[in-house]
């Protein structure tokens, strides 16, 4: 049993909010459950990483279809994301990121 | 005209043979003309009041058990009594198992058997239990009074006085059913109760319909079913059921309505005092309830959404509550509640606006199943309260809403207006362990293949469905105007599991267009505002709170 | 900021995270968290079987002000493997306790007296099943380190210990927080040694039903800690009856805090001797029982009463030989 490591990156033109965030944390690492950080990079950065540490091995191409969602939404550009996963679902997963753009706004 | 048949003699065969039985049964009553049997002596009275090969209801319900009958019937020598054919509603404790192991009883007509599923399926694969039919609750009370009217009834009640007289206090359940049911074919009834008392609160149950009476000194085992902890509700529990709210309740006015039992609709439950209330909705949704009295209902109830509620059954702790709120729930003269499954049944059918239910599994038409391979649950009365029932004549604003929107239904009575119940799945994509809900082949065939069923157990069939609320957003399928149009529209909200990813991005987004799909954003709700902190009560102390101590929740939900 | 703060000061104890206990129990503003989850300092064990890290390894260490006092808080995170004491997270409380003492060492030498901010108090809030299973030694280790640190801080810098969240605070935990000088729980918040499911795996479910949290609450909860003197005070499960009772305990004379101990003598260790001499005859088959023995009456009432009402008229162990200390 090994945890499985999986690395996205996204190249694009941030947007220009008022994001006024250096660095968040949300949730909990427990069973179907997940956490995530998420640090800025520096202003000009135009790419974003989005590193993946999980219990549930085998699920790459749905962790893809959902990060790819979320960048399409958020175009969250010039990030580094980490997220440590206990199993989440699609949907805990994605409830998650969306947590975590409006814990940004709310900045 | 001389007619060709023999003409009948006999009219009186049944109450000759239930004479005889009661003479037998008499010689174990504490004293002449009394129906009080010591429970020392409960064996020796089953057997000589039951015969091998009668059809037998053990009171098994939801809630309440006819605990200690069950046992005695458990320790009857099966070479007198044996191949009994059992007719209850619910499969609940293990001594219903035991029967059959033990050969007491071979033949089983049921409703329900969650609790014992994986026993049950084991049971029949071995040849001890042979399966009737799996019905719904209004079926097999439906048949009680055809074709499957009980010899004997085993029921319990709280208490009794010498008449024979039954109180059966809040959790009345399938008592009145099952007894009217064999008392009127002259069946014989036996009733477990706490003790005997000089005076009743009141009467549940005439005492000339009941011939004896096992004071058992102890409260039969009652199982409080309806009692979900809200500290149990996730986030995407919240975002779907803001989605109901919001996106069905509003839209159609949904004032009556049942709720099952999962953690979607506690969450619906619980948003009703706070998301609700902000869209203005009190008043205009959720006034009428046919449901157990879930204690997440408390802050609906305090806030003054609720305008009634009818029940099937009671729930354990919520019994000082009801008692003080007599506008709200049926309380008899007594003070106390009384339910009735066969009334709530007949009302979640026929009186309401809109059923909400969830389940395991669904396939790409809408149909959806509890069943997992290796257990045998049975229905219980989701079935009824899930479907759209054809012999429903009254109109309510909801009914007559949804009935414009079943495009489909032109297809088979032309353009003649008809309204309809709303049925709505709550379903995330996947379950626990990941495991998906949306399948291309329901796990209900394998169990058909294996215990031998003539079809698959579906729960609910797809055309019963009018909605699909999954976290990816709502299928309003009643306005699909074809099974292909219905299937895509599932596809849509069937997020990432094998069946969502085969759903084409344009139709999807044609669909949302045209209102049949529609996403958290469709509706103005961010997905990241849906958390926990919106609902009214996060704890069972918080409904503890609400509810001004006087619910008191079972000791296994204290916390504190 | 505030704005959030002022939020959890009127939510449950239980309800908030380590997090957010650690930020709410300072005064507004004053929290700084020390290796936060950016420092992704996390368990070099949990990976190698497989199971997901957490980036602060489930505890939140940091420094912060109790109204007039400043304090060291150490809050630990039961949402995350139970709030299991691994190598990583058994440092840091260490390292916290350390850092106490040396920042009281600082302030003295600079001439502070405590009445003027010159006393730096200690402030664990406990939400632990004890050792992390999955790096026992590690965990079993930082135990001892932990009750080492404490002996060092006696005398010097005052620690409270805190116990109101979810899980509650059990196994060796449960030594390290009978070893504090003051202990504040509620009555959600639960300590033992043994952890209910443990007992009845052991003595079976006639003996000790688990599921029966009734039973595990009236045996473990902060009811019956109050009544037995292993609490000091019982407070409401909210974040602020924790914060304003913290403060005004971290704001004590060294010495009022320091003769709340429970052990820490050979008198002590007597004393505790005799209440489990009372617990273990036969008559007491229950934690009611006992409460009786110390002239309870309307036990329904203690029980369903709410915390003021109960501290009110509780009948707490008649503490013999040294003394009621109230």
């Amino acid at each position: 049993m090994a945890l499985e490591r999986l690395e996205f990156e996204f190249i694009g033109e941030p947007e220009n909010g008022e994001n006024d965030w250096e660095y968040l944390h949300i949730g909990h690492v427990m069973s179907g459950d997940l956490e995530i950080l998420a640090e800025r990079l520096p202003a000009q950065a135009n790419v974003t990483r989005i590193h993946v540490t999980t219990s549930a091995v085998g699920f790459g191409s749905v962790w893809q279809m959902v990060i790819d969602e979320f960048m399409a939404t958020h175009k969250m550009y010039g990030c580094e994301i980490w997220i440590n996963d206990d199993g989440a679902t699609p949907a805990v997963v994605k409830l998650r990121l969306w947590q975590l753009v409006r814990e940004m706004s709310a900045k | 005209m001389e007619s060709m048949a023999a003409r009948r003699t006999e009219w009186t065969l049944r109450k000759n043979e239930f004479q005889k039985r009661l003479c037998e049964g008499r010689q174990f009553v504490d004293e002449p003309g009394s129906k009080t049997v010591n429970p020392a002596d409960c064996v020796s009275l089953l057997e000589a009041v039951i015969r091998s090969g009668d059809r037998v209801a053990l009171e098994g319900n939801n809630q309440k058990q006819a605990d200690f009958l069950a046992d005695c019937l458990c320790n009857v020598d099966v070479e007198r009594v044996n191949n009994l054919h059992m007719v209850q509603s619910v499969i609940a404790l293990p001594s219903h198992c035991e029967l059959f192991e033990r050969g007491i009883a071979g033949l089983a007509d049921f409703s329900y058997s969650s609790p014992q599923s994986a026993r049950v399926a084991q049971m029949v694969s071995d040849g001890k239990m042979k399966i009737g039919e799996i019905h719904t609750y209004l079926e097999l009370f439906g048949r009680y009074f055809v074709d499957l009217t009980p010899d004997v009834a085993l029921v319990t009640a709280i208490s009794a006085d010498r008449a024979g007289n039954l109180y059966t206090g809040p959790n009345t359940e399938d008592t009145p059913t099952i007894v009217e049911a064999t008392k009127f074919r002259q069946g014989i009834v036996v009733a477990q109760v706490e003790k005997i008392v000089d005076k009743l609160p009141r009467v549940d149950i005439p005492g000339e319909w009941v011939d004896f009476l096992v004071p058992v000194g102890r409260p039969c085992y009652t199982e409080p079913l309806f009692t979900r902890d809200p500290a149990l509700i996730t986030d995407v529990h919240v975002l779907m059921a803001m989605m109901v709210i919001k996106g069905i309740y509003a839209q159609y006015g949904v004032k009556s309505l049942n709720h099952g039992i999962g953690f979607g609709t506690c969450a619906i439950e619980l948003l009703l005092p706070t998301f609700a209330e902000s869209l203005g909705l009190k008043g205009k949704v959720c006034s009428h309830w046919t449901v157990n009295p879930h204690p997440s209902l408390i802050p609906a109830i305090e806030c003054g959404f609720v305008e009634s509620i009818h029940s099937f059954g009671s729930e354990v702790g919520m019994e000082d509550y009801m008692a003080n709120r007599p506008d709200v729930f049926f309380v008899g003269p007594d003070g106390s509640m009384r339910s009735n499954r066969a009334m709530c049944q007949v009302a979640g059918h026929y009186a309401v606006d809109a059923f909400v239910g969830s389940t395991l599994q669904m396939d790409r038409y809408g149909n959806s199943s509890t069943a997992v391979a290796g257990r045998i649950a049975g229905f219980g009365g989701a079935p009824n309260m899930g479907c759209d029932p054809p012999g429903r004549r009254h109109s309510t604003a909801s009914w007559l809403r949804a009935g414009r929107e079943s495009t489909m239904t032109r297809g088979l009575i032309g353009p003649v207006p008809r309204g309809r119940k709303l049925v709505i799945q709550m379903v995330e994509t996947f379950g626990a362990g990941r495991v998906p809900s949306f399948v291309h082949r329901l796990d209900a065939w394998t169990l058909m293949e294996e215990a031998g069923f003539k079809v698959p157990p579906i729960m609910m069939y797809g055309d019963a469905i009018t909605h699909l609320v999954t976290e990816e957003g709502i299928a309003h399928l009643l306005r699909c105007d074809s099974l292909e149009q219905r299937e895509s529209a599932i596809k849509a909200v069937a997020g990432y599991t094998d069946l969502g990813r085969e759903a084409n991005p344009k139709e999807t987004l044609e669909l949302r267009r045209q209102g049949i799909v529609q996403t958290p954003e469709d509706l103005g709700i961010d997905i990241g505002d849906a958390n926990t902190s919106h609902l009214a009560a996060r704890s069972i102390r918080d409904l503890v709170e609400w509810s001004d101590g006087l619910y008191r929740p079972p000791d296994r939900f204290r916390e504190w | 900021m505030d704005d959030r703060w002022n939020r959890m000061q009127d939510l449950p104890f239980s309800r908030l995270n380590a997090r957010e206990r650690a930020v709410a129990i300072c005064n507004p503003g004053s929290f700084n968290e020390l290796l936060c989850p950016r420092s992704k300092l996390t368990s070099p064990h949990l990976p190698a079987m497989g199971q997901t890290p957490q980036f602060d390894d489930g505890i939140v260490v940091g420094l912060g002000k109790a109204g007039k006092t400043p304090v060291v808080v150490v809050s630990q995170e039961s949402r995350f493997v139970g709030g299991g004491v691994g190598e990583v997270h058994g440092t840091k409380m260490v390292m916290a306790i350390r850092l106490a003492l040396r920042g009281q060492r600082i302030l003295e030498s600079r001439g502070r007296s405590p009445g003027d901010g010159g006393q730096v108090a200690l402030v664990i809030s406990f939400d632990t099943g004890g050792v992390r299973l999955q790096e026992a030694n590690a965990g079993l280790l930082a135990h001892s380190e932990v009750m080492d640190a404490f002996q060092a801080a006696r005398g010097k810098v005052p620690i409270i210990g805190v116990v109101g969240g979810t899980v509650g605070c059990f196994g060796g935990m449960g030594f390290v927080a009978s070893s504090v000088d003051v202990l504040i729980m509620s009555d959600v918040g639960r300590l033992g040694l043994t952890g209910p499911g443990v007992i009845e795996e052991v003595v079976g479910t006639e003996e000790f039903d688990a599921a029966n949290r009734a039973l595990v609450w009236r045996t473990t909860g902060g009811r019956h800690r109050f009544i037995t003197r292993d609490a000091d005070f019982i407070v409401e499960d909210a974040m602020k009856a924790f914060r304003e009772k913290v403060s005004e305990v971290a704001g004590w004379p060294l010495k009022k805090i320091s003769e709340k101990r429970i052990i820490g003598t050979e008198e002590m260790v007597l004393e505790q001797m005799r209440l489990v001499g009372l617990a273990a005859n036969d008559k007491i088959q229950d934690s009611w029982d006992l409460w009786r023995q110390f002239g309870n009456k309307d036990i329904e009432y203690l029980w369903d009463s709410d915390v003021s009402e109960f501290t009110a008229h509780a009948k707490r162990w008649p503490r013999g030989r040294i003394g009621e200390r109230d």
